[in-house]
Protein backbone atom coordinates (compact mmCIF):
# COMPACT_ATOMS: atom_id res chain seq x y z
CA UNK A 1 0.00 0.00 0.00
CA UNK A 2 2.94 2.16 0.98
CA UNK A 3 4.69 1.60 -2.12
CA UNK A 4 1.44 1.99 -4.62
CA UNK A 5 0.96 5.65 -2.95
CA UNK A 6 4.34 6.75 -3.00
CA UNK A 7 4.23 5.99 -6.48
CA UNK A 8 0.79 7.55 -6.85
CA UNK A 9 3.11 10.90 -5.23
CA UNK A 10 5.45 10.47 -7.43
CA UNK A 11 3.55 10.49 -10.80
CA UNK A 12 1.69 13.61 -9.10
CA UNK A 13 4.56 15.57 -8.93
CA UNK A 14 6.43 14.36 -12.16
CA UNK A 15 2.74 15.59 -13.47
CA UNK A 16 3.08 19.33 -11.98
CA UNK A 17 6.54 19.39 -13.14
CA UNK A 18 6.07 18.71 -16.33
CA UNK A 19 2.99 21.82 -16.32
CA UNK A 20 5.40 24.21 -14.69
CA UNK A 21 8.21 23.72 -17.23
CA UNK A 22 5.79 23.96 -20.14
CA UNK A 23 3.64 26.97 -18.49
CA UNK A 24 7.69 28.53 -17.85
CA UNK A 25 8.16 27.60 -21.91
CA UNK A 26 5.55 29.41 -22.76
CA UNK A 27 5.37 32.18 -20.85
CA UNK A 28 9.10 33.13 -21.66
CA UNK A 29 8.16 32.82 -25.27
CA UNK A 30 5.87 34.93 -24.88
CA UNK A 31 8.14 37.66 -23.40
CA UNK A 32 10.51 36.98 -25.85
CA UNK A 33 8.58 37.51 -28.99
CA UNK A 34 7.10 40.93 -26.93
CA UNK A 35 10.74 41.72 -26.59
CA UNK A 36 11.60 41.49 -30.24
CA UNK A 37 8.81 43.14 -31.07
CA UNK A 38 9.73 45.67 -28.71
CA UNK A 39 13.56 46.18 -29.42
CA UNK A 40 11.74 46.37 -33.64
CA UNK A 41 9.63 49.22 -32.45
CA UNK A 42 12.57 51.18 -30.93
CA UNK A 43 14.63 50.88 -33.32
CA UNK A 44 12.22 52.41 -35.68
CA UNK A 45 11.90 55.02 -33.49
CA UNK A 46 15.93 55.48 -33.63
CA UNK A 47 15.59 55.41 -37.46
CA UNK A 48 12.84 57.78 -37.72
CA UNK A 49 14.74 60.42 -35.94
CA UNK A 50 17.86 60.34 -38.26
CA UNK A 51 15.62 60.75 -40.71
CA UNK A 52 13.87 63.57 -38.81
CA UNK A 53 17.51 65.51 -38.46
CA UNK A 54 19.01 64.91 -41.87
CA UNK A 55 15.13 66.41 -43.29
CA UNK A 56 15.36 69.53 -40.74
CA UNK A 57 19.12 70.23 -41.12
CA UNK A 58 18.53 69.74 -45.40
CA UNK A 59 15.56 72.81 -45.01
CA UNK A 60 17.39 74.76 -42.39
CA UNK A 61 20.39 74.62 -44.20
CA UNK A 62 19.30 75.40 -47.74
CA UNK A 63 16.88 78.02 -46.67
CA UNK A 64 19.71 79.67 -45.10
CA UNK A 65 22.06 79.50 -47.95
CA UNK A 66 19.25 80.81 -50.16
CA UNK A 67 18.82 83.71 -48.16
CA UNK A 68 22.37 84.73 -46.81
CA UNK A 69 24.27 83.44 -50.10
CA UNK A 70 21.33 84.52 -52.87
CA UNK A 71 19.10 87.24 -51.74
CA UNK A 72 20.94 88.64 -49.25
CA UNK A 73 24.13 89.23 -51.19
CA UNK A 74 21.53 91.09 -54.15
CA UNK A 75 19.75 93.28 -51.57
CA UNK A 76 23.44 94.45 -50.62
CA UNK A 77 23.75 95.45 -54.17
CA UNK A 78 20.65 97.56 -54.38
CA UNK A 79 21.82 98.94 -51.05
CA UNK A 80 25.55 100.16 -51.98
CA UNK A 81 23.78 101.59 -55.36
CA UNK A 82 21.07 103.44 -53.46
CA UNK A 83 23.72 104.50 -51.01
CA UNK A 84 26.22 105.64 -53.55
CA UNK A 85 23.23 107.50 -55.37
CA UNK A 86 22.41 110.04 -51.96
CA UNK A 87 26.37 110.28 -51.23
CA UNK A 88 26.54 112.02 -55.33
CA UNK A 89 24.02 113.71 -54.38
CA UNK A 90 24.97 115.13 -50.99
CA UNK A 91 28.24 115.85 -52.59
CA UNK A 92 26.80 117.43 -55.74
CA UNK A 93 24.49 120.12 -53.69
CA UNK A 94 27.90 121.47 -52.62
CA UNK A 95 29.35 121.41 -55.65
CA UNK A 96 29.40 123.46 -58.87
CA UNK A 97 29.87 123.87 -62.50
CA UNK A 98 31.06 120.26 -64.30
CA UNK A 99 31.97 118.53 -60.98
CA UNK A 100 28.45 119.13 -59.90
CA UNK A 101 26.99 117.77 -63.19
CA UNK A 102 29.66 114.93 -62.96
CA UNK A 103 27.98 113.87 -59.63
CA UNK A 104 24.81 114.15 -60.93
CA UNK A 105 25.99 111.98 -63.48
CA UNK A 106 26.80 109.34 -61.28
CA UNK A 107 24.00 109.15 -59.36
CA UNK A 108 21.89 109.07 -61.98
CA UNK A 109 23.92 105.82 -63.08
CA UNK A 110 23.73 104.01 -59.86
CA UNK A 111 20.11 105.03 -59.88
CA UNK A 112 19.92 102.89 -62.94
CA UNK A 113 21.90 100.06 -61.46
CA UNK A 114 19.79 99.93 -58.62
CA UNK A 115 16.87 100.06 -60.48
CA UNK A 116 18.30 97.11 -62.54
CA UNK A 117 19.01 95.12 -59.57
CA UNK A 118 15.95 95.54 -57.84
CA UNK A 119 13.88 93.66 -60.18
CA UNK A 120 15.83 90.41 -59.05
CA UNK A 121 16.25 91.32 -55.57
CA UNK A 122 12.94 90.27 -53.94
CA UNK A 123 14.06 91.36 -50.12
CA UNK A 124 14.63 95.04 -51.52
CA UNK A 125 11.29 94.91 -53.16
CA UNK A 126 9.51 93.89 -49.81
CA UNK A 127 8.80 97.39 -47.57
CA UNK A 128 8.10 94.98 -44.58
CA UNK A 129 12.18 93.67 -45.10
CA UNK A 130 13.21 97.51 -44.17
CA UNK A 131 14.68 98.50 -41.34
CA UNK A 132 15.20 102.30 -39.51
CA UNK A 133 18.61 101.94 -40.43
CA UNK A 134 17.79 101.30 -44.08
CA UNK A 135 19.63 97.48 -44.25
CA UNK A 136 16.98 94.68 -44.44
CA UNK A 137 15.31 92.32 -41.76
CA UNK A 138 17.77 89.12 -43.03
CA UNK A 139 15.74 87.66 -40.10
CA UNK A 140 12.62 88.05 -40.66
CA UNK A 141 12.71 86.98 -44.46
CA UNK A 142 13.89 83.79 -43.23
CA UNK A 143 10.99 83.47 -41.47
CA UNK A 144 8.99 83.99 -43.80
CA UNK A 145 11.25 81.41 -46.24
CA UNK A 146 11.06 78.97 -43.62
CA UNK A 147 7.41 79.21 -42.74
CA UNK A 148 6.50 77.97 -45.83
CA UNK A 149 6.96 75.20 -45.07
CA UNK A 150 6.34 74.52 -41.42
CA UNK A 151 5.99 70.66 -41.36
CA UNK A 152 9.78 71.47 -42.03
CA UNK A 153 10.37 74.21 -39.16
CA UNK A 154 7.81 71.24 -37.06
CA UNK A 155 10.10 68.79 -37.12
CA UNK A 156 11.63 67.43 -33.63
CA UNK A 157 14.04 64.78 -34.05
CA UNK A 158 14.35 64.46 -30.18
CA UNK A 159 10.96 63.31 -30.14
CA UNK A 160 11.09 59.71 -31.85
CA UNK A 161 14.65 59.24 -29.93
CA UNK A 162 13.34 59.42 -26.58
CA UNK A 163 9.79 57.30 -27.85
CA UNK A 164 12.81 54.88 -28.86
CA UNK A 165 14.82 54.98 -25.57
CA UNK A 166 11.60 54.61 -24.08
CA UNK A 167 10.66 51.60 -26.20
CA UNK A 168 14.07 50.02 -25.61
CA UNK A 169 14.12 50.25 -21.86
CA UNK A 170 10.66 48.30 -22.42
CA UNK A 171 11.92 46.20 -24.38
CA UNK A 172 15.37 45.24 -22.22
CA UNK A 173 13.55 45.16 -19.04
CA UNK A 174 11.19 42.31 -20.50
CA UNK A 175 13.64 40.24 -21.34
CA UNK A 176 15.46 40.77 -17.90
CA UNK A 177 11.63 38.94 -16.92
CA UNK A 178 13.63 35.63 -18.18
CA UNK A 179 16.00 35.45 -15.29
CA UNK A 180 13.09 34.75 -13.05
CA UNK A 181 11.71 32.12 -15.36
CA UNK A 182 15.06 31.08 -15.88
CA UNK A 183 15.44 30.34 -12.11
CA UNK A 184 11.99 28.46 -12.19
CA UNK A 185 13.96 26.06 -15.00
CA UNK A 186 16.60 25.95 -12.16
CA UNK A 187 14.03 24.32 -9.69
CA UNK A 188 12.70 22.27 -12.19
CA UNK A 189 15.64 20.70 -13.21
CA UNK A 190 16.93 20.64 -9.48
CA UNK A 191 13.19 18.86 -8.71
CA UNK A 192 14.07 16.18 -11.06
CA UNK A 193 17.50 15.60 -10.27
CA UNK A 194 16.62 15.99 -6.23
CA UNK A 195 13.38 13.71 -6.50
CA UNK A 196 13.47 13.73 -2.39
CA UNK A 197 13.37 17.09 -2.53
CA UNK A 198 10.84 17.72 -5.12
CA UNK A 199 8.23 19.69 -3.04
CA UNK A 200 10.15 22.44 -2.18
CA UNK A 201 11.86 22.56 -5.25
CA UNK A 202 8.85 22.71 -7.08
CA UNK A 203 7.33 25.27 -4.60
CA UNK A 204 10.52 27.79 -5.21
CA UNK A 205 9.65 27.05 -9.01
CA UNK A 206 6.20 28.02 -8.83
CA UNK A 207 7.64 30.88 -6.82
CA UNK A 208 9.44 32.41 -9.03
CA UNK A 209 7.45 31.93 -12.07
CA UNK A 210 4.58 34.21 -10.62
CA UNK A 211 7.59 36.74 -9.55
CA UNK A 212 8.31 36.57 -13.33
CA UNK A 213 4.72 37.27 -13.69
CA UNK A 214 4.58 39.75 -11.24
CA UNK A 215 8.12 41.43 -12.98
CA UNK A 216 6.19 41.40 -16.14
CA UNK A 217 2.91 42.94 -15.12
CA UNK A 218 5.22 45.75 -13.54
CA UNK A 219 7.03 46.31 -16.76
CA UNK A 220 4.40 46.75 -18.82
CA UNK A 221 2.58 49.04 -16.10
CA UNK A 222 5.40 51.17 -15.86
CA UNK A 223 6.27 50.92 -19.63
CA UNK B 1 7.76 -12.25 -0.44
CA UNK B 2 6.83 -8.88 0.11
CA UNK B 3 9.22 -5.75 -0.26
CA UNK B 4 9.44 -2.18 -0.63
CA UNK B 5 11.93 -1.57 -3.03
CA UNK B 6 13.63 1.88 -3.12
CA UNK B 7 14.54 2.51 -6.48
CA UNK B 8 16.04 5.62 -5.38
CA UNK B 9 18.50 4.01 -3.05
CA UNK B 10 19.15 1.56 -5.87
CA UNK B 11 19.63 3.91 -8.30
CA UNK B 12 21.93 6.06 -5.76
CA UNK B 13 24.28 2.85 -5.05
CA UNK B 14 24.60 2.40 -8.61
CA UNK B 15 25.78 6.19 -8.86
CA UNK B 16 23.13 6.81 -11.77
CA UNK B 17 21.19 9.20 -9.34
CA UNK B 18 23.96 11.12 -8.85
CA UNK B 19 24.86 11.45 -12.82
CA UNK B 20 21.23 12.82 -13.17
CA UNK B 21 21.43 15.12 -10.65
CA UNK B 22 24.18 16.44 -12.61
CA UNK B 23 22.55 16.75 -15.56
CA UNK B 24 19.66 18.20 -13.86
CA UNK B 25 21.81 21.06 -12.56
CA UNK B 26 23.55 21.28 -16.06
CA UNK B 27 20.08 22.14 -17.41
CA UNK B 28 19.06 24.41 -15.02
CA UNK B 29 22.29 26.29 -15.34
CA UNK B 30 21.84 26.34 -18.97
CA UNK B 31 18.32 28.26 -18.13
CA UNK B 32 19.37 30.84 -16.10
CA UNK B 33 22.52 31.22 -17.78
CA UNK B 34 20.99 31.81 -21.24
CA UNK B 35 18.39 34.00 -19.24
CA UNK B 36 20.62 36.31 -18.30
CA UNK B 37 23.17 36.30 -21.19
CA UNK B 38 20.00 37.13 -23.33
CA UNK B 39 19.56 40.12 -21.06
CA UNK B 40 22.69 41.27 -21.51
CA UNK B 41 23.05 40.69 -25.18
CA UNK B 42 19.44 42.53 -25.72
CA UNK B 43 20.94 45.34 -23.68
CA UNK B 44 24.16 46.08 -24.98
CA UNK B 45 22.90 45.07 -28.75
CA UNK B 46 20.08 48.67 -28.03
CA UNK B 47 22.89 50.22 -26.07
CA UNK B 48 25.23 49.96 -29.16
CA UNK B 49 22.14 50.96 -31.72
CA UNK B 50 21.30 54.08 -29.85
CA UNK B 51 24.69 55.18 -29.49
CA UNK B 52 25.55 54.39 -33.54
CA UNK B 53 22.21 56.22 -34.07
CA UNK B 54 22.84 59.57 -31.96
CA UNK B 55 26.56 59.30 -33.54
CA UNK B 56 24.72 60.07 -36.64
CA UNK B 57 22.48 62.58 -35.62
CA UNK B 58 25.65 64.57 -34.00
CA UNK B 59 27.30 64.22 -36.92
CA UNK B 60 24.29 65.79 -38.99
CA UNK B 61 24.27 68.51 -36.47
CA UNK B 62 28.01 69.11 -37.04
CA UNK B 63 27.69 69.66 -40.77
CA UNK B 64 24.47 71.56 -40.39
CA UNK B 65 26.07 73.89 -37.71
CA UNK B 66 29.09 74.43 -39.68
CA UNK B 67 26.85 75.02 -42.97
CA UNK B 68 24.28 76.97 -41.33
CA UNK B 69 26.67 78.99 -39.91
CA UNK B 70 28.81 80.14 -42.45
CA UNK B 71 26.69 81.96 -45.26
CA UNK B 72 25.26 84.47 -42.48
CA UNK B 73 29.32 85.22 -41.89
CA UNK B 74 30.06 85.05 -45.32
CA UNK B 75 27.55 87.40 -46.61
CA UNK B 76 28.99 89.96 -43.62
CA UNK B 77 32.51 89.46 -44.47
CA UNK B 78 31.77 89.80 -48.69
CA UNK B 79 29.67 93.40 -47.45
CA UNK B 80 32.78 94.68 -45.22
CA UNK B 81 34.98 93.71 -48.15
CA UNK B 82 33.11 95.74 -50.94
CA UNK B 83 32.82 98.58 -48.05
CA UNK B 84 36.80 98.51 -48.12
CA UNK B 85 37.03 97.63 -51.58
CA UNK B 86 34.83 100.98 -52.48
CA UNK B 87 37.15 102.97 -49.73
CA UNK B 88 40.34 101.72 -51.09
CA UNK B 89 39.30 102.76 -54.67
CA UNK B 90 38.30 106.23 -53.29
CA UNK B 91 41.46 106.90 -51.15
CA UNK B 92 43.37 105.37 -54.43
CA UNK B 93 41.24 107.71 -56.72
CA UNK B 94 42.16 110.65 -54.52
CA UNK B 95 46.18 109.55 -54.48
CA UNK B 96 46.47 109.39 -58.38
CA UNK B 97 44.30 112.92 -59.18
CA UNK B 98 46.93 114.61 -57.31
CA UNK B 99 48.87 114.43 -61.24
CA UNK B 100 46.08 115.14 -62.78
CA UNK B 101 44.80 118.86 -61.37
CA UNK B 102 43.05 119.54 -63.96
CA UNK B 103 40.10 116.82 -62.91
CA UNK B 104 40.94 117.19 -59.44
CA UNK B 105 38.38 118.86 -58.09
CA UNK B 106 35.38 116.23 -59.42
CA UNK B 107 37.73 113.33 -59.01
CA UNK B 108 37.83 114.54 -55.11
CA UNK B 109 34.80 115.23 -54.17
CA UNK B 110 33.38 112.10 -56.14
CA UNK B 111 35.98 110.10 -53.68
CA UNK B 112 34.90 111.36 -50.54
CA UNK B 113 31.13 110.91 -51.71
CA UNK B 114 32.46 107.22 -51.99
CA UNK B 115 34.41 106.90 -48.98
CA UNK B 116 31.34 108.19 -46.87
CA UNK B 117 29.20 106.02 -48.66
CA UNK B 118 31.85 103.21 -48.13
CA UNK B 119 31.54 103.83 -44.41
CA UNK B 120 28.17 103.81 -44.41
CA UNK B 121 27.55 100.30 -46.00
CA UNK B 122 30.34 98.88 -43.71
CA UNK B 123 27.93 99.46 -40.88
CA UNK B 124 25.11 97.87 -43.48
CA UNK B 125 27.28 95.19 -43.81
CA UNK B 126 27.67 94.22 -40.27
CA UNK B 127 24.28 95.42 -39.31
CA UNK B 128 22.58 92.76 -41.94
CA UNK B 129 24.93 90.19 -41.30
CA UNK B 130 24.64 90.33 -37.74
CA UNK B 131 22.62 87.03 -36.00
CA UNK B 132 18.66 87.59 -35.71
CA UNK B 133 17.43 88.24 -32.73
CA UNK B 134 14.11 86.76 -31.16
CA UNK B 135 12.24 89.63 -32.12
CA UNK B 136 13.06 88.46 -36.25
CA UNK B 137 10.04 85.94 -35.16
CA UNK B 138 12.25 83.36 -37.02
CA UNK B 139 11.78 79.74 -34.95
CA UNK B 140 14.97 79.44 -31.93
CA UNK B 141 16.74 76.30 -33.34
CA UNK B 142 16.97 78.23 -36.93
CA UNK B 143 18.08 81.54 -35.13
CA UNK B 144 20.86 79.71 -33.26
CA UNK B 145 21.74 77.35 -36.13
CA UNK B 146 22.27 80.75 -38.29
CA UNK B 147 23.85 82.57 -35.45
CA UNK B 148 26.51 79.99 -34.54
CA UNK B 149 29.99 79.37 -35.90
CA UNK B 150 32.14 76.62 -36.27
CA UNK B 151 33.37 76.73 -32.74
CA UNK B 152 30.30 76.81 -31.02
CA UNK B 153 30.13 72.61 -32.63
CA UNK B 154 33.05 71.82 -31.34
CA UNK B 155 31.27 70.55 -28.33
CA UNK B 156 28.86 68.73 -30.75
CA UNK B 157 31.78 66.97 -32.38
CA UNK B 158 33.19 65.90 -29.00
CA UNK B 159 29.87 64.58 -28.04
CA UNK B 160 29.67 62.60 -31.10
CA UNK B 161 33.35 60.91 -30.80
CA UNK B 162 32.02 60.20 -27.32
CA UNK B 163 28.74 58.08 -29.23
CA UNK B 164 30.78 56.24 -31.35
CA UNK B 165 33.14 55.33 -28.28
CA UNK B 166 30.26 54.22 -26.56
CA UNK B 167 28.76 51.91 -29.45
CA UNK B 168 32.44 50.26 -29.46
CA UNK B 169 32.10 49.53 -25.78
CA UNK B 170 28.74 47.84 -25.85
CA UNK B 171 29.54 45.87 -29.30
CA UNK B 172 32.09 44.52 -27.45
CA UNK B 173 29.81 43.91 -24.26
CA UNK B 174 27.15 42.53 -27.29
CA UNK B 175 29.85 39.94 -28.86
CA UNK B 176 30.81 38.54 -25.36
CA UNK B 177 27.19 37.86 -24.62
CA UNK B 178 26.33 36.11 -27.75
CA UNK B 179 29.43 34.26 -27.44
CA UNK B 180 28.38 32.86 -24.15
CA UNK B 181 25.02 32.20 -25.48
CA UNK B 182 26.93 30.36 -28.49
CA UNK B 183 28.58 28.45 -25.31
CA UNK B 184 25.59 27.76 -23.43
CA UNK B 185 23.76 26.42 -26.29
CA UNK B 186 26.67 23.81 -27.48
CA UNK B 187 27.05 23.17 -23.35
CA UNK B 188 22.79 22.43 -23.49
CA UNK B 189 23.67 19.75 -27.04
CA UNK B 190 26.31 18.11 -24.47
CA UNK B 191 24.25 17.86 -21.49
CA UNK B 192 21.48 16.14 -23.75
CA UNK B 193 24.28 13.44 -25.45
CA UNK B 194 25.30 12.73 -21.88
CA UNK B 195 21.64 12.10 -20.88
CA UNK B 196 21.56 9.82 -24.19
CA UNK B 197 25.06 8.02 -23.80
CA UNK B 198 24.38 7.50 -20.06
CA UNK B 199 26.44 7.27 -17.17
CA UNK B 200 29.46 5.57 -19.09
CA UNK B 201 32.91 7.04 -19.96
CA UNK B 202 31.53 8.73 -23.46
CA UNK B 203 28.35 10.04 -21.12
CA UNK B 204 30.56 11.58 -18.54
CA UNK B 205 33.02 13.10 -20.73
CA UNK B 206 30.01 14.93 -22.36
CA UNK B 207 28.93 16.32 -19.27
CA UNK B 208 32.18 17.03 -18.26
CA UNK B 209 32.61 19.15 -21.36
CA UNK B 210 29.31 20.44 -20.87
CA UNK B 211 29.91 21.92 -17.29
CA UNK B 212 33.26 23.18 -18.96
CA UNK B 213 30.93 25.32 -21.90
CA UNK B 214 28.64 26.67 -19.07
CA UNK B 215 31.55 27.64 -17.04
CA UNK B 216 32.69 29.77 -19.80
CA UNK B 217 29.45 30.64 -20.59
CA UNK B 218 29.40 32.51 -17.30
CA UNK B 219 32.65 33.76 -17.09
CA UNK B 220 31.74 35.69 -20.13
CA UNK B 221 28.41 36.80 -18.71
CA UNK B 222 30.68 38.22 -16.25
CA UNK B 223 33.33 39.60 -19.24
CA UNK B 224 30.37 41.15 -20.21
CA UNK B 225 29.31 43.09 -17.61
CA UNK B 226 32.17 44.28 -16.84
CA UNK B 227 33.29 45.58 -20.49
Amino acid sequence: MAEGAHAEEAAGAGRGLALLLAVTAAFAAVIGARASLLAGEASGNWQQAVRQEVKAAAAAVEDIRFVYGDEAAQAFRVLEATVRAEEYRAAAEQATGATRDILLAEASAQDHVRGALLASAEVAQDARYERPDGTYDLGLRLRDLRNRFPDLVALRPDDPQAAGDRVARHAINATAVTIPLGLTFVFGALAQGFPGRRRPFLAAGVATLAAGAVAAAVVELIA
Amino acid sequence: MAADLDVEAISEVSGETGFARWLALLIGAAAILAAVLATLQVDAGKQEERALHMASRLSVRVFEGTAGGSPRFSFQVNGMQRALTLAISATAAQIAVLERPEVADAIQARAEADARAAERLLDMAVSMGSAPTASSGLDEATRLLVGSSPVDWSGVAAEQGRQVDIADRFAERGNRALFGLSLVALGGVLTGLAAVLGRGTPGMTAAGAASLAHGAAALLAIAAVLA
